[in-house]
């Protein structure tokens, strides 16, 4: 520090006595030290063990702001690299140093048989090359003087390229400021760097990739016979139960007499009432072709019907187990439930609802609800009707109530909903409610 | 023994002789006085500090493993009492009092280069008063670290046993301690040699 910029400080900071008691009209030193003895002697039993342990400790002080940062630039002695046998020929002048890539690289190489396989496929982290903790803060605060370090030390002997990180994943950790590696990484850091390990894992290679490739073969094949098989088999056999033929191989753990016992569950379930639309509707792509009804919901609904209906009609149980039995071609196969799998089998013709589902209702409803509306207009009051469909979906009957009906204007309300078509069912009618609001 | 070290002094003074702890006192007495001084500020806290430095040194002789030297253990109780005594005080001041003592012993000591010369003793004063209030100013922290190596000659290294902490933070805490005194100087006129 030049002494303009000290302002003299130093030597006054340095040069700041004490007053000394005595000439304040204290006791001599002599004198004092003799009374702190005495006093020491009087109050030697007396120190509570707590008190002495806090007056002993270190002094309890903040750290400074800023103070945190201050610790890259501390001067300490390097902390061991890596728990790794000395080099023979190391100079007792290189134990301070920090040990290049080169040395790094050959004790990785020494002890390379101790190191897990796959810790060498993992790339160092940027500027971990340089593993000893204050290194490594060094470089996390400027990776410029690692990388001069590097071509200083090692240019020519190691391709640094090899040792470089390729993963973003590991650069963003090694920058890290908590991020300390410990030892065992470090090994594998260095392990990483060697020149060695790299050159010799392709020879190691070949032998994996071989059987990799023979194994995948053979899944190709027996996979290709597998489909030729089903092929075959699904040719011989009438296209009744595609579905089911194709789904049933992949159910699993199910009791073959559940299949007795499913299909009721399952009709029971397809069942509900028009206001369950959201699982009907993940069967939407299975069929059910034969819904007319533009409406997802509606079909949705037909998917289910089907199972129902088809239940009479439909192959017995039994035959549909021998079957299953047959193309699996094996007796201890699983049975899948048969929830799903009845609805696609009775897929086909004839699919119809058990009834309207309430998006096709409401729709039927709305397409006509503005010519009742026109017939009470100015009314006080909402207007009540229930429109009765039958089964092929067109409206069978309107009834007309509250203020139309009190007011002559049922006939026009009548006219108006007999508009009304909604999709064809199963039930013999479906009546709608329908409230007509001016 | 002609000169014993302070470990042997230590050594015989857990076994008991009150001569040996006796001469430890004798010797480093005035150096955690003038520590204590300038922590604490006054004469009369210092003294006390001082005689409780060493009231508790031997009640905890026996808890000194020798790892250290006894001055840096006796130097750490000493600024642990001379924190506990600045951190007891209820109010803190705004400025340095004109008869701070640290003022008068600041001017005995550089008296003689300016002779009497009022001017330049004024001026002493006035650079006195702003150096007591510069340090009081600064952070338990940084203040216990500017005395115990800028005013009281610790080595950093010794500093740096005796406050728990690494070489490097001491001498950090040294370099920020005497930048915000020269700038806290410089604010008050006091820019160029102020010797």
């Amino acid at each position: 520090m030049k002494p303009r910029d000290q302002f003299g400080l130093d030597a006054l900071l340095g040069r700041w006595p004490a007053p000394d008691p005595q000439e304040q009209g204290g006791l001599a030193w002599e004198e004092r030290a003799e009374k702190i003895v005495s006093a020491a002697q009087a109050l030697k039993d007396q120190g509570s063990p707590s008190v002495l342990d806090a007056l002993t400790a270190a002094p309890a002080l903040e750290a400074e702001p800023g103070e945190a940062q201050s610790q890259g630039f501390e001067v300490v002695a390097p902390a061991p690299v890596v728990e790794l046998p000395a080099q023979p020929g190391a100079k007792a002048s290189d134990q301070g140093k920090r040990p290049s890539l080169k040395e790094l690289a050959a004790r990785a190489n020494q002890t390379r048989g101790s190191i897990p396989p796959g810790a060498t496929s993992t790339p160092p982290p940027p500027g971990s090359a340089t593993v000893t903790p204050i290194a490594k803060a060094r470089a996390s605060a400027s990776g410029a003087g690692r990388t001069s370090n590097a071509g200083r030390e090692d240019s020519g002997i190691l391709r640094l390229a090899d040792v470089q990180p390729k993963e973003s994943a590991n650069e963003s950790r090694a920058s890290t400021p908590g991020h300390e590696p410990a030892d065992k990484e470090a090994a594998q850091v260095v392990a990483a760097g060697a020149p060695k390990p790299v050159a010799a894992k392709p020879a190691a290679a070949p032998p994996s990739n071989r059987t990799g490739m023979w194994a995948g073969a053979a899944i190709a094949v027996l996979g290709i016979a597998a489909a030729f098989a089903l092929f075959k088999t699904r040719q011989a056999d009438p296209p009744k139960s595609d579905t089911v033929a194709e789904v049933k191989p992949t159910q699993t753990q199910a009791p073959t007499a559940a299949i007795v016992t499913a299909q009721p569950t399952g009709v029971a379930q397809a069942d509900p009432a028009p206001a369950s639309t959201d699982a009907p509707k993940a069967d939407d792509s299975k069929g059910a072709g034969g819904a007319p009804s533009p409406s997802s919901t509606a079909v949705a609904s037909a998917d289910l019907k089907p199972s129902a209906s088809a239940k009479p009609k439909g192959e017995p149980v039994g035959t549909l187990e021998e079957e299953m039995k047959k193309r699996v071609g094996a007796t201890d196969l699983p049975t899948a439930p048969q929830d799903d799998g009845s609805k696609p089998a009775a897929g086909g013709g004839g699919n119809l609802p058990e009834q309207p589902s309430q998006g096709n209702a409401q729709a039927a409803v709305r397409a006509v609800m503005g010519g009742a509306k026109a017939c009470v207009a100015g009314a006080p009051e909402p207007s009540s009707a229930s429109i009765t469909f039958s089964s092929s979906g067109s409206v069978q009957s309107v009834s007309v109530g509250g203020w139309a009906a009190a007011n002559g204007k049922s006939g026009c309300v009548k006219s108006a909903l007999q508009g009304a078509h909604v999709a064809p069912f199963a039930k013999p009618s479906f009546t709608v409610p329908v409230t007509i609001r001016p | 023994m002609a000169n014993p070290t302070d470990r042997d002094l230590v050594a015989q003074a857990k076994a008991g002789d009150q001569a040996a702890f006796g001469a430890l006192v004798r010797r480093h007495q005035r150096r955690i006085f003038r520590l204590a001084f300038h922590l604490v500020r006054t004469g009369a806290e210092a003294e006390d500090v001082t005689q409780e430095t060493f009231v508790r040194a031997y009640q905890a002789l026996d808890r000194f493993d020798g790892r250290s030297e006894p001055f840096t253990w006796l130097y750490r109780i000493a600024v642990n009492l001379s924190l506990n005594t600045i951190r007891a005080r209820k109010a803190t001041r705004d400025s340095t009092p004109s008869d701070d003592p640290r003022i008068e012993a600041l001017l005995l000591e550089t008296r003689p280069s300016h002779g009497n010369d009022p001017a330049a003793i004024s001026h002493q004063k006035r650079l006195a008063a702003a150096l007591c209030d510069g340090i009081d100013k600064l952070s338990d922290t940084l203040r216990t670290t500017l005395i115990l190596v800028c005013i009281d000659g610790v080595g950093h290294d010794e500093a740096a046993k005796i406050l728990g902490c690494p070489e490097g933070t001491v001498a950090w805490r040294v370099h920020e301690a005497r930048r915000k005194l020269r700038e806290y100087l410089t604010e008050r006129g006091f820019g160029g040699d102020a010797t």
